[in-house]
Order: structure tokens, then sequence, then C-alpha cells
């Protein structure tokens, strides 16, 4: 390592505040761009799985009220 | 009748179902070659490089600085060019990969943006000066927020596919105009550290780092846009079978 020691490492003769807070910015932002695609996904399968649902219970709906209508 | 055999393979790679099923197996090899050129690249520029011999070591926000700028700008010819294939050949999943560029092309832009000025404040003595490079790469940002806003001004998904196409096409004027905007006006940006022709204008030791950042970065833009495309194919193709039966399948997937 070209620091000496952990504190060095973090201050960087003075210049530690500026590396570090680019690297948090960074990482926030970047960390971000991954879970956000991943939440998007599981919101569409949460939507679709929902709409599957409910055409299900809405065909089952129909069975049941063409089964009760009184034959003529 | 040849013609149409030999294009088959291209409609098949214009297939969200294709696409979809295809980067399944991608991705979690995509995670760990990204994870490892990240670390590796950034404990190697961060901790073990020499510091500049005039900047110090406020140099070492170039391992994210460069890199961020770079793909950023490679970015934006990723997405017009898929809204130029979206455009000629009416190829949904072009439109779709368009779209998952633009977000990730605008933060890639906003990191380089904030870690530039971060760089500025200790190099220059200010966080912000309206120089070529700095503006034209603001206007980048402006084009890459116009893609995304577009998407929302239409309910219609086809226009809002072609507009974005559009604005990505016309957009890309101002792309040679950042690279070149070093070169061209007198600025405060330093110019290129990396060039197609010659040697880097740095010392092995620090270049090395950098290029593994570099690659680091287009690893991790394949990734997040395969991530962004994924989810736009299930919310735009939810009424396709395939993906019925994938919701139906896994419906705990999490």
């Amino acid at each position: 390592m070209y620091f000496d020691s952990l504190q060095q490492l973090m201050s960087m003769n003075g210049h530690g505040i500026y590396v570090w807070s680019s690297f948090a910015i960074s990482a926030v932002v970047m960390i971000g761009l991954i879970v956000k695609p991943l939440r998007q996904k599981q919101a569409a399968m949460k939507n679709i799985e929902l709409q599957i649902k409910l055409q299900a219970s809405k065909q089952a709906a129909k069975q049941t009220e063409v089964a009760d209508a009184p034959h003529s | 009748m040849n013609f149409n055999l030999q294009w088959t393979w291209f409609h098949r790679l214009g297939s969200p179902r294709w696409f979809y099923q295809k980067t399944q197996r991608w991705l979690p090899w995509l995670a760990i070659a990204t994870l490892a050129l990240l670390v590796t690249g950034l404990v190697w520029g961060l901790a073990f490089a020499p510091p500049d011999a005039k900047q110090g070591n406020s140099f070492r926000i170039i391992y994210l600085h460069v890199p961020a700028s770079v793909v950023a700008l490679a970015g934006y010819y990723i997405m017009a060019i898929s809204g130029a294939v979206g455009l000629i050949w009416r190829i949904k999943l072009s439109f779709m990969l368009m779209r998952s560029a633009a977000p990730i092309g605008a933060a890639l832009t906003f990191i380089a943006l904030v870690t530039g000025a971060i760089w500025g404040k200790p190099t220059w003595g200010a966080y912000w000066v309206w120089d070529a490079r700095i503006t034209s790469m603001l206007i980048l940002l402006f084009l890459y927020f116009g893609v995304i806003a577009l998407r929302h001004t239409y309910s219609n998904n086809e226009a809002a596919d072609k507009a974005g196409a559009v604005l990505s096409l016309v957009g890309m004027v101002n792309v040679p105009i950042i690279y070149k905007s070093v070169d061209w006006w007198q600025t405060l940006h330093q110019p290129a550290t990396i060039k197609f022709t010659g040697a880097p204008s740095m010392h092995p030791d620090m270049f090395a780092p950098l290029v593994v950042m570099i690659i680091g970065f287009y690893s991790f833009y394949s990734l997040a846009l395969i991530l962004f495309a994924r989810a736009e194919i299930l919310r735009r193709e939810y009424r396709a079978s395939w993906v019925r039966q994938l919701v139906t399948n896994q419906p705990a997937e999490k």
C-alpha cells in the first residue's frame, strides 16, 4: 500500500474528504442503478399476477352465473 | 427466399422472450465480474497507486471520474443506435434497450459531473466553471433527461419510442463536441489522459488501475442495461403468454 496507515489512507494529506466523498456519491448512485430495475421487475411481476387472479375470478363468476341461470 | 432465411437470426435477436431467457444465465457471471473488477480497480487506484506529482492525492478521483465519463458517452451512442435500429427495422426490443439506456446514462453523467466538481475544488479552486467540456457534459445530462421525460409525455408506447429515438439521434451531435471540447477551446479541463493514438500521458502504475476501472464500468453498464431491459420487457409484454407462464410458475420470485 502507498499509505503507511489506515488513518493516512482516510485523510490522504487533506484530500481524503474530496476522494472519499466522490467515492461515496458514486457508490450510492451505482447501487441505485442495480436496485431500481430489480424493484421495477418485482412490481411488474406483482402487477401481472394480480391481473391473472382478477381474470380468473371474473371467469369463475361468469361460470357460476351460467350454472345458476334457470334452464329455459 | 435465401434472404429470408438469413434474416431469421436477426429477428430472433429482436425477440424480447429470447433476450429475457438468454440474459438470465449471463446475469450471475456478469455481476461477479463487475464486482471483482470494480473492487480490484478501486483498491488498487485509491490505496496502492502513487499520488500525482502536482495534484497529490486528489488525482485519485480520476478512477471514478474518467470511467464514468467514458461510459456515459459510449452509453449515449448505445442509446441512439438502439433508437435508430428500432426506427429502421421496427424492433420492439431495440426501443426497450434505448429506454433502459437513458436512466443509466443520466446517472453516469451525473457521477462524472459531481466527481469532476469535487475534483475541481482542490485542483482549480472552484467547484464549477462554465468551461466547454463541463458545459457540453451538462447538455448530455439534459439530453438523457429529455429521453427519460419523453416516455411520460405520451400515453402511447410506440409514439414515445419514436420520439425518444429521434431526440437521441439529434442529440448525438453533442457527443463528438464533448470529445473534442478540450482541443477546440481554451479550457481549464485537462486534455484527454487516454489517446487512441500514442502512449497515455500517465505512468503505468497509475494507468493500469484506470484501465481496470474502465473495463469494470463497461461491465457494470452491461449489467445495469440488462436489468433495466428485463424489467421493461415484463412491463410491456405483460399480455404475452410466456410472461404469464413465467409469473404463475414462480410467483414468489424475490
